[in-house]
């Protein structure tokens, strides 16, 4: 286990909010010092503008904002550099891609796939793609206990559908997410992409890591995708900055996304011309100080390792998941796997018959923050047949001691609400 | 929600769903409210009203709740 003292000592927040169990980490994470130091020095210290003065503030901006592309680079083994954009989160980076790689790509009669366990952001610009180019949207289906359904083991009933029913030579983009945000599946990202590229070698992959990246060890070479999506603030790092990671020759035929300022390279009356990737996406002044913060989460991340963090992780979701049940019975229901291994920090659930909102209330006066609602997935939640989860998450500062009080907030819970 | 008019006010008014203890609470305290006013008083309700009629200290994220049953009652307004 990593030690929760040591750990929330350098995150501020613990000294503001008393007695605070965060588990929230899923919606966003909390922040370490040496971030929000950073932010502070890069205002207080050198806040130009990046890539345009020559005066050596601006350099030392634009330095420190070209080394953190560098080490979210190395973070997750791109090939180079050049392959990592800055968004402003994982839903921006989503919608950059439904739009200058899906527009350039998909014509009628194509085929979109993705999956019914993902975040709007990943569904709703495909949807909106497929309808406006006339492409068929086609949606994995999950199996009972919160696995996408692939036919990859043995076919168990007649629900179940075979990958090489749903991909086909048509089809165009197969967008999902590696780690669902509400029911914790770790989805076996490596091979569903060894699959649908051995159906279709032409098909684009894009994987949306928001909530894989800040919990496993990635290396985007050895995933085998064309794109990866994340948010930094669901890593330690700051809001405002998000990534995208995509294989050069591919970003260099998509369209820009935006046009303006730092992404052109000529402009005349009659016609522009732009830069090469990744400028050629980041139009307009990027958030700098959150970007130059960035890198010091990931250096943060890294000291501790990403394998401890999932073993920390692992621990404690084991023991709350037991926890829960040892105490609530049958009157606790926990949505996703139940193997471990298959599951990452992410605890759904619905409580006997009280409402998710009062629940979370009710465990708010205790402290304890906790996420209730669809979690920005109703297509799921309308698939579990409920129209709301209550989600406690973990991360490297939470540890038994919050599942404990959680296990204690749910008891006052029943107390009131029985 | 389903409301009966005898000539302009309400006659009798019901109100069926799942939800939370706070919308609930609001569609039965507003539904025992509305009876026998007019139409023109109901479109005159608004959350300020309902935010003091449930008179507890509504959380920012929880005054939706609160509201909802008088959004249905001014959808289904519409329709008369
Ligand atoms: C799986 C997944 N995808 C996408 C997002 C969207 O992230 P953001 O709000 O940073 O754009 C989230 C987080 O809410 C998520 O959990």
């Amino acid at each position: 286990m990593l030690n929760r003292n040591l750990i929330q000592k350098q995150f501020p927040i613990f000294q503001h909010q008393s007695n605070l169990v965060y588990l929230d980490s899923t919606a966003t994470s909390l922040k370490p010092k040496i971030v929000i130091d950073k932010i502070k020095e890069y205002y207080e210290e050198y806040s130009a503008n990046v890539f345009r003065g020559i005066y050596p503030m601006s350099e030392k901006a634009t330095i420190e904002f070209e080394e953190t592309r560098s080490i979210v680079s190395k973070f997750i083994n791109a090939n180079k550099s050049e392959e990592i954009i800055f968004t402003r989160n994982t839903t921006e980076s989503l919608n950059l891609l439904a739009y200058s790689l899906g527009r350039k790509i998909v014509e009628t009669d194509d085929e979109i796939v993705t999956t019914i366990m993902e975040h709007h952001s990943n569904f709703v610009p495909w949807q909106v793609l497929a309808s406006e180019v006339g492409a068929t949207f086609k949606i994995i289906d999950i199996d009972d206990e919160g696995y996408l359904d692939l036919g990859l083991e043995k076919v168990k009933n007649q629900k179940l559908k075979v990958l090489e029913q749903i991909i086909t030579k048509k089809t165009k983009i197969l967008t999902l997410t590696y780690v669902s945000n509400v029911l914790g599946t770790i989805n076996p990202v490596k091979e569903i992409i060894k699959e649908a590229k051995k159906i279709n070698p032409e098909i684009i992959v894009i994987v949306d890591a928001a909530q894989a990246v800040p919990h496993l060890k990635i290396d985007v070479q050895d995933l085998g995708a064309d794109f990866i999506v994340f948010s930094s603030h669901k890593m330690l790092g700051p809001t405002g900055v998000g990534v995208l990671w995509g294989k050069e020759k591919i970003l260099q035929e998509m369209y820009p996304f935006m046009y303006g300022g730092d992404m052109i390279d000529e402009v005349y009356i009659d016609r522009s011309t732009y830069k090469n990737p990744p400028h050629k996406f980041e139009a307009g002044t990027p958030a700098i100080g959150e970007t130059i913060a960035f890198k010091e989460a990931i250096n943060f991340l890294d000291k501790i390792g990403m394998g401890n963090i999932r073993e920390h992780e692992k621990k404690i979701t084991d023991f709350a998941i037991n926890r829960l049940i040892d105490t609530f019975g049958q009157s606790i229901k926990i949505y996703g796997p139940k193997n471990i291994e298959d599951r990452g920090g992410i605890i759904s659930f619905s409580f006997a018959k009280f409402h998710p909102h009062d629940i979370a209330q009710i465990l708010a006066d205790e402290g304890i923050c906790v996420r209730a609602g669809h979690h920005c997935a109703m297509p799921l939640h309308t698939c579990l047949n409920v129209p709301a989860t209550v989600r406690a998450s973990f991360y490297i500062y939470n540890d038994e001691r919050d599942v404990e009080k959680l296990v204690e907030g749910l008891k006052k819970v029943k107390e009131i609400l029985k | 929600m389903t409301v009966k008019f005898e000539k302009d006010k309400v006659k009798e008014i019901k109100f069926q769903g799942e939800g939370c203890v706070i919308s609930t609470a609001s569609a039965s305290m507003l539904t025992d409210y509305v009876k026998n006013k007019s139409k023109q008083e109901l479109k005159k309700l608004d959350s300020k009203f309902i935010i003091k009629m449930l008179g507890i200290d509504l959380g920012m994220n929880r005054i939706k709740c609160a509201v909802l049953p008088l959004e249905a009652l001014h959808k289904l307004l519409e329709k008369f």
